[in-house]
């Protein structure tokens, strides 16, 4: 399922979640390498017509890992170093995006947020089907978890 | 699994690298915590990632994790990890590298290891040293521009 999908099955969860990736902008993103070794990349994210949507440079490591195994998760930025703000995981398979409409929303999209845009066709463009999610979030010598599973 | 090296190997062959990669792993400072994420391998194979506060103690690349956590039994199953450091806020640099990780389960040598971690290690986290098989710096020139492009320090084992 799609971010807007998941948000109407986890309302909750979906709002941390795009509360903690929307502060930064960006996720640590895990994929599989060829030899089966985990891959931690930062990544850029976008929310755009209902999709949580990666956009990456043309031939770059993590998008050949997802061209070859979608398999993923997206991990919030830290910025507090106590846990107080939260972290918020979400596993998924990362899908390739050829759609015209949907890459071209996202260019503009990126465009408004930052001032530029990648040129089509060189790069490649990820929409999360959402499988999972979980926020975790310590303060005041207490955990608090919650977590949504499709 | 991977030849890999510990950190104070890779330093002696990459000084250069290992002293970008320190610095990155320390971003509040040398004295400070050191902070990263930790990338392992679920049971069914697909990725996990978590933040962690890595320490350089005696020659060694360590992370202590906790031991009923899902990343402890993913270390113990698979000992394949990768740790990159927190995102500075710009995003223009990077350290990243990956190896095999090894617990530490002699009590004397863990034991010893817990005054260089500037966290409060709990009873239950169980000590994990990451060997490197590979190290990656990066620099971004002109990020977010049509211009911009990557330059890589890389070391492989």
């Amino acid at each position: 399922m799609n971010w807007d999908e998941f948000a109407r099955e986890a309302p909750e969860l979906a709002r941390l979640g795009f509360e903690r990736i929307e502060g930064s902008g960006m996720v640590l993103l895990g994929t599989l390498r060829r030899n089966g070794f985990p891959r931690i990349s930062p990544c850029e994210v976008i929310f755009w017509g209902g999709e949580a949507l990666l956009g990456m440079m043309w031939r770059s490591p993590k998008a050949l890992d997802l061209l070859r195994d979608p398999r993923c998760v997206l991990h919030s930025t830290v910025s507090k170093t106590d846990g107080s703000e939260g972290d918020f995981k979400l596993y998924g398979r990362g899908l390739d995006v050829r759609e015209p409409g949907l890459r071209k929303g996202y260019c503009e999209a990126l465009f408004a947020k930052t001032g530029w845009q990648p040129s089509e066709p060189e790069f490649h463009l990820f929409a999360i089907d959402v499988e999972a999610a979980g926020f975790l979030q310590f303060g005041g010598g207490k955990k608090a978890h919650q977590a949504w599973r499709r | 699994m991977s030849k890999s090296l510990t950190w104070a190997a890779f330093a002696e062959k990459e000084p250069a690298l290992a002293a970008l990669g320190r610095k990155l792993l320390y971003p509040l400072g040398p004295d400070k915590v050191g902070l990263g994420f930790l990338a392992t391998t679920r049971a069914d194979g697909g990725p996990r990632v978590h933040p962690v506060c890595p320490a350089l103690l005696g020659g060694g690349l360590y992370v202590f994790v906790i031991g009923h956590s899902p990343k402890r039994s993913d270390l113990a199953r698979d000992g394949r990890y990768a740790l990159h450091c927190f995102p500075a806020e710009k995003d223009d640099e990077s350290f990243y590298c990956t190896g095999p990780a090894r617990e530490i389960s002699d009590p004397h040598a863990r034991a010893a290891a817990v005054p260089g971690f500037a966290h409060a290690v709990r009873d239950d986290e169980a000590l994990f040293e990451l060997r490197l098989s590979r190290a990656l710096h990066t620099v971004w020139e002109n990020p977010r521009t049509p211009e911009t492009r990557p330059i890589y320090r890389r070391w492989r084992a």
